[in-house]
C-alpha cells in the first residue's frame, strides 16, 4: 500500500480533512487496517468528531488486537484525544479496557500475562488514569492471589479513587485494609505494610488505628498525624525555649518573653505608637546582641532582629508607611553583615524588596539562596509573584554574573514536568519496588504539582516577561493542559509562608498580601485576560480554549469600578492591579467579538473605551516618590496599553464601522503609555541615595536606634536602595 | 512540642526551614525517592509545631558490591586492619542529617542520629558512618559527643575539593569495637579508594 503521511504530518500543516478523504480510500481497499483506523480516530479526534465509532470498531475487530504496539497507539490517541477533557478522565474508556481483555485472553503464557497487566497498569499510573490502573491490578491480583504487594498496592489505588468515606472505593478499601491487618501480612517482614494504616487514617476509623497501634501497620506519616493530632507527642529532652510569665525584659535571655509580648500587641490591636516603640526597643537589643559575646544559642542578635523586622511590618501594615518597610530591610541588611549564613533574613529581604519595588536588590537575594529543584514551588512565589512589573529585564548581581528573569522562570518551570514525571515513574515501577506505601504520598506530591497556585503564577509571569521584553513567543513554556479555565482556577496552595520566621506575626504573608489578600484566583484571572487578549491580538493560540468563561467570570469577580482610586493608600495598588485586569479583560471581549464581527461588538468596543477612560493616568504620573512607588502600575498598564494598541489596529481594518472609536482608543492607549514612560523617565532622575536618606530619617521615633547600626551602613544602604529604584524606572522606560 | 516521624515524598514540600540553610543542599526528587523507595526506615523527620521539617535524617545500609575478601567477615582479623582496611562490611549510613539553624542545640540531631542506630542495630549492621567537611569543627564535635570518631580522611572528596573525614561509631554487633581505630584523622585515602 502506498505511503500515507502520519498524523503528525497532517497536524503540522492542519489539513484533517485532506487525512481524513485519503484515510477513507484507503480503508476502501483494506477495511480492517489498524494502522489507517487509528489514524482515523486520531484525525477525527482533532476535529472534535464523531471517533467513538471508529475506536469501537477497533475494539471488536475479529481477530482482535493482539499487538501491544498496537494496543498502546490506540491508548495513546485516545489519551490525547482527551487531553483538553475537564476533570481529567480517570480512564481511557471501555473501548480501551477491551482491546487490554482481549489480548489478555488470547494470551497463554503466564509471563506474557504478567509483563501484559505489568505494563497496562504502569501506563494507567504514569497518565493518572486510576481506574484503568485499578483494573489492572485487580487482573493481577486473579492471576497471583498470594502477591501481597499486588493486594496492598490495589488497596492503596482503590483508596485514592475515594471521593468520600461512605462510597464504594471507600468502603472496599476498608475491607482489603482490614483483611490484611486479620491475615497478619505483618508477620512478614520483607512486606511494606503501611497502606492498611494510611487508609485507616485517611478514613477517620479510630477503632481501627487502635487495633495497629503495636505493629508495624502504624509505620506511616498518615496514622502517626491521626494518632497525634492535637497531642503532639513530647520527644525526650529539650524543646525550644518557652516564654515565661511577667514582664518582658529587654536582654538576650527574654527574647521567648518578648515574642509572645509582640504576639499580644498585635492580637490586642496596639497602636502604631506603641509598635514603634516596641521596634525601637528591638533594634537597640539588636545591635546589643550583635556585640555581644553571650549568646548561648548563637541566634541571639538574628530573633532580636526578626523582632524588629516584624515590629516594623505591622507598624507599615497599620501606616502604609514605607519608610518601616526600608528601616526593616536596613536592619536585615546589617544582620547579614553580622553574620552572613542567616538564610532568613535574605528571603525576609526578598519580601521586602518586592514589596518596595526594588527589583535588582530582590533579584540579587534570590540569587544568593541558591534556590532549586523543589523550592521553585515552595518559595519561588517570593521573586516570581509581579517579577514581569517589577524588573522583568536582566540585572547584574555579583561581579560577571547577571540574573535573567525569563531565564530563571523559565528553569522554575522546567522543574515541574521533570519532577511529575519522576514521581510518575516511581509510582508506576511500584510493583517492581514494592513500596506500596509511597502510593499514596507520591499521588499527593504529583497532583499538589500539578495543581500549584506558584506553577500557575509562574507560568503567567514568564509570558508576561516575554512579552514586555518582545521575546518570541516559542521561549514560552509549552502549554500546561487541560487548557480549560478550569485548570487555572482549581488549585492547589504549597507556598511556604513558614519559611523565615514567625513570632505570632506572620510577616511573609503580610509582606506578601495585598490589601489583605493574597495573589491566588482573582490574580490569576487578570493575568491570564491580559494573555489571551494578547494573543488574539497578535494571532496566537490562547491558554485557555473557553475565553468566554474566563470573560464572565472576571467579570462577575470585579467590585464597582467606579469607586476605586488612587489615593495613595496601600489599597489603592491593588485598584490599579483591578483597573488593569478590567481593561484587559474589555479588550479581549473586543477581540472575541471582533473575530466573529457580531452585532454586541459596539458595546464590547465602547465598553474597552470606558475602561480606557477609567485608569488614573494622571494621578498615577503626578506622583513624586522618593523610591519605586507604582512601578509594578506602570509595567502593567504598559502592557495592556500595548494590546489595546495592536486591537485597535486590527480593528481599524475589519471593523470599519467603528472606526472613530477604536481611532479615540489608539489614540488615548498613545498618549497613555507616552506618559507612562515619561513619568518613569523623570522619576529615574528623581531617586537619588540623599533623598532616600532624608525621607528614611524623618521618621525620628527610629532615627536613634537606625544610627546604632552605623551611619556608613546607612549610607550605602541608601545607595543600593536608590540605584535599585532608578534601575527599575529606566527599566520602565524601555518597554515601548 | 516537635516530633519524630516517618519521611515522605510530602516534606518535601516543607523543608525549607533546613536547606535554605547554606549547608544543605538540595538535590533533584530522583535522589530523595530513592532513599524513601529503597529505606523508608532510615527517613525520618522532627516536624515542629507549625508542621514544619525542623530536623531531617537520610540513611541506608549497605555494604561494598564485592563479597568480603574473607569470610565470614571478622574486623577483629589483622588481614581486615592491614590489607583491607577500606572493605565495607553491612553498615549503616547517614547520608544527610540537617536540622533548621533556628532549631538548633535542642537535641534533634542526637535524636535521629539514635533512631538510625536502632534500625542498623535491628539490621544487624556492624557500625554506623558518615562524611563531613573536616572543617566543620561544629559537626565534627557533635558527631564525637555522640560517639562518632574518626576513621580515616579522604582527599579531595567535595567538588570544591575538600577533604573529608568519614566518622564511625560502632553497632552492637561490634562488641570488641574493632571496626573503629584511633588517630583516623592522619590516615588518608584517596576517593577511589572509597566506594
Amino acid at each position: 500500500m502506498a505511503r500515507y503521511p502520519t498524523f503528525d504530518e497532517y497536524r503540522k500543516r492542519g489539513n484533517y480533512q485532506d487525512g481524513l478523504k485519503r484515510c477513507d480510500d484507503l480503508l476502501k481497499k483494506n477495511p480492517h487496517d489498524v494502522q489507517l483506523l487509528i489514524l482515523k480516530f486520531q484525525l477525527l479526534s482533532a476535529i472534535k468528531g464523531d471517533a467513538q465509532p471508529v475506536l469501537d470498531q477497533l475494539a471488536s475487530r475479529q481477530p482482535p488486537i493482539l499487538d501491544l504496539g498496537d494496543i498502546i497507539s490506540i491508548e495513546d490517541a485516545v489519551e490525547i484525544s482527551q487531553r483538553d477533557d475537564y476533570p481529567s478522565p480517570n480512564s481511557a474508556g471501555p473501548s480501551v479496557a477491551k482491546l487490554w481483555d482481549n489480548a489478555f485472553k488470547a494470551s497463554t503464557s503466564m509471563n506474557h500475562r504478567l509483563d501484559l497487566l505489568s505494563l497496562r497498569f504502569s501506563r494507567a499510573v504514569v497518565d493518572n488514569r486510576l481506574a484503568d490502573a485499578q483494573q489492572a491490578l485487580i487482573q493481577l491480583k486473579a492471576l497471583q492471589p498470594k502477591n501481597r504487594v499486588v493486594y496492598m498496592a490495589h488497596a492503596a489505588v482503590t483508596q485514592m479513587l475515594s471521593t468520600a468515606n461512605d462510597d464504594l472505593s471507600a468502603r472496599l478499601a476498608l475491607l482489603l485494609a482490614r483483611k490484611a491487618v486479620t491475615d497478619k501480612f505483618d508477620a512478614d517482614d520483607a512486606l511494606d505494610c503501611r497502606v492498611p494504616g494510611q487508609i485507616f487514617a485517611l478514613q477517620a476509623s479510630q477503632k481501627d488505628l487502635e487495633s495497629i497501634s503495636d505493629t508495624r501497620f502504624k509505620e506511616s506519616k498518615q496514622v502517626y498525624e491521626a494518632l497525634h493530632d492535637g497531642n503532639r507527642k513530647e520527644v525526650n529532652g529539650d524543646s525550644a525555649p518557652q516564654a515565661e510569665a511577667g514582664a518582658a525584659s529587654w536582654d538576650l535571655s527574654g527574647i521567648p518573653s518578648l515574642n509572645q509580648h509582640f504576639a499580644d500587641l498585635t492580637k490586642s490591636s496596639a497602636s502604631l505608637d506603641t509598635v514603634l516603640a516596641f521596634a525601637t526597643n528591638s533594634l537597640q537589643l539588636f545591635h546589643t546582641a550583635s556585640t555581644s559575646t553571650s549568646d548561648p544559642r548563637g541566634r541571639g542578635a538574628a530573633d532580636a532582629c526578626f523582632l524588629s523586622i516584624s515590629a516594623l511590618t505591622r507598624a507599615y501594615e497599620l501606616s502604609s508607611d514605607q519608610r518601616y518597610l526600608l528601616t526593616a530591610a536596613f536592619s536585615a541588611e546589617a544582620l547579614l553583615k553580622h553574620n552572613p549564613h542567616i538564610h532568613e533574613a535574605r528571603l525576609i529581604l526578598i519580601y521586602l524588596y518586592m514589596r518596595l519595588g526594588l527589583g535588582s536588590l530582590a533579584l540579587h537575594y534570590f540569587d544568593s539562596l541558591n534556590i532549586k529543584e523543589i523550592q521553585h514551588d515552595t518559595v519561588g512565589h517570593v521573586l516570581f509573584t509581579n517579577l514581569s512589573l517589577t524588573h522583568p529585564h536582566i540585572t547584574t548581581v555579583k561581579r560577571n554574573a547577571v540574573f535573567e528573569p525569563l531565564k530563571r522562570l523559565s528553569l522554575a518551570l522546567a522543574m515541574y514536568t521533570k519532577h511529575e514525571e519522576r514521581l510518575a515513574e516511581t509510582e508506576a515501577s511500584v510493583l517492581n519496588h514494592s513500596q506500596t506505601g509511597m502510593l499514596i504520598d507520591l499521588r499527593e506530591l504529583r497532583d499538589h504539582l500539578r495543581l500549584s497556585v506558584t506553577r500557575r503564577i509562574t507560568y503567567l509571569e514568564q509570558r508576561r516577561t516575554a512579552r514586555l521584553l518582545n521575546n518570541a513567543l516559542g521561549q514560552a513554556a509549552a502549554p500546561m493542559g487541560p487548557r480549560v479555565l478550569a485548570n487555572w482556577t482549581n488549585i492547589v496552595d504549597n507556598r511556604d509562608f513558614a519559611a523565615a520566621f514567625d513570632f505570632g506575626y506572620n510577616v511573609e504573608r503580610v509582606l506578601y498580601e495585598q490589601d489583605g489578600s493574597q495573589p491566588e484566583k482573582p490574580w490569576i484571572l487578570r493575568a491570564l485576560a491580559a494573555d489571551s487578549a494578547w494573543c488574539l491580538a497578535n494571532g496566537h493560540p490562547t491558554l485557555v480554549k473557553d475565553v468566554d468563561a474566563l470573560v464572565s467570570e472576571l467579570t462577575s469577580l470585579e467590585p464597582s469600578l467606579d469607586s476605586l482610586k488612587l489615593d495613595g493608600s496601600e489599597a489603592s495598588v491593588l485598584h490599579v492591579e483591578i483597573l488593569a485586569g478590567d481593561l484587559a479583560n474589555q479588550t479581549l471581549r473586543t477581540l472575541l467579538h471582533l473575530a466573529s464581527n457580531d452585532p454586541e461588538l459596539p458595546q464590547a468596543a465602547a465598553a474597552m473605551l470606558k475602561a480606557l477612560e477609567r485608569l488614573p493616568i494622571t494621578e498615577l504620573v503626578s506622583k513624586e516618590g522618593v523610591l519605586a512607588e507604582h512601578l509594578t502600575a506602570h509595567y502593567n498598564l504598559l502592557d495592556v496599553l500595548r494590546t489595546v494598541l495592536k486591537t485597535s489596529k486590527l480593528a481599524g481594518e475589519k471593523a470599519k464601522e467603528q472606526h472613530d472609536l477604536f481611532d479615540t482608543a489608539r489614540k488615548l492607549a498613545e498618549e497613555h503609555c507616552t506618559a507612562l514612560r515619561d513619568h518613569a523617565k523623570e522619576q529615574s532622575k528623581r531617586v537619588s541615595a540623599a533623598a532616600v536618606r532624608e525621607y528614611v530619617q524623618r521618621e525620628e521615633r527610629l532615627k536613634d536606634s537606625m544610627g546604632l547600626l552605623g551611619d556608613g551602613n546607612l549610607a550605602d544602604f541608601c545607595q543600593a536602595v536608590a540605584a535599585s529604584a532608578k534601575e527599575g524606572w529606566e527599566g520602565v522606560t524601555k518597554i515601548n | 512540642m516537635s516530633s519524630i516521624r516517618p519521611m515522605t515524598p510530602m516534606d518535601l514540600l516543607k523543608f525549607n526551614p533546613c536547606n535554605l540553610d547554606h549547608l544543605t543542599e538540595t538535590y533533584n526528587i530522583g535522589f530523595y525517592l530513592d532513599y524513601f523507595t529503597k529505606w523508608p526506615e532510615l527517613c525520618k523527620v522532627v516536624e515542629g509545631e507549625n508542621g514544619q521539617v525542623e530536623a531531617y535524617i537520610l540513611g541506608k545500609v549497605e555494604a561494598s558490591p564485592y563479597p568480603a575478601p574473607v569470610e565470614p567477615y571478622d574486623p577483629g582479623l589483622k588481614i581486615y586492619q592491614k590489607k583491607f582496611p577500606n572493605y565495607l562490611p553491612w553498615h549503616a549510613h547517614i547520608t544527610c542529617l540537617t536540622v533548621a539553624p533556628s532549631a538548633r542545640r535542642l537535641g534533634h540531631a542526637t535524636r535521629l542520629s539514635v533512631t538510625l542506630e536502632e534500625v542498623g542495630d535491628a539490621q544487624n549492621a556492624w557500625f554506623v558512618d558518615l562524611f563531613v567537611r573536616v572543617d566543620n569543627v561544629a559537626a565534627i564535635k557533635l558527631y564525637k559527643n555522640m560517639g562518632y570518631s574518626i576513621y580515616r580522611r579522604i582527599t579531595d572528596y567535595y567538588n570544591d575539593g575538600s577533604d573529608a573525614y568519614d566518622m564511625r561509631k560502632p553497632l552492637k554487633r561490634d562488641k570488641q569495637r574493632k571496626t573503629v581505630r584511633a588517630n583516623g584523622e592522619n590516615i588518608k585515602v584517596h576517593p577511589s579508594e572509597v566506594w
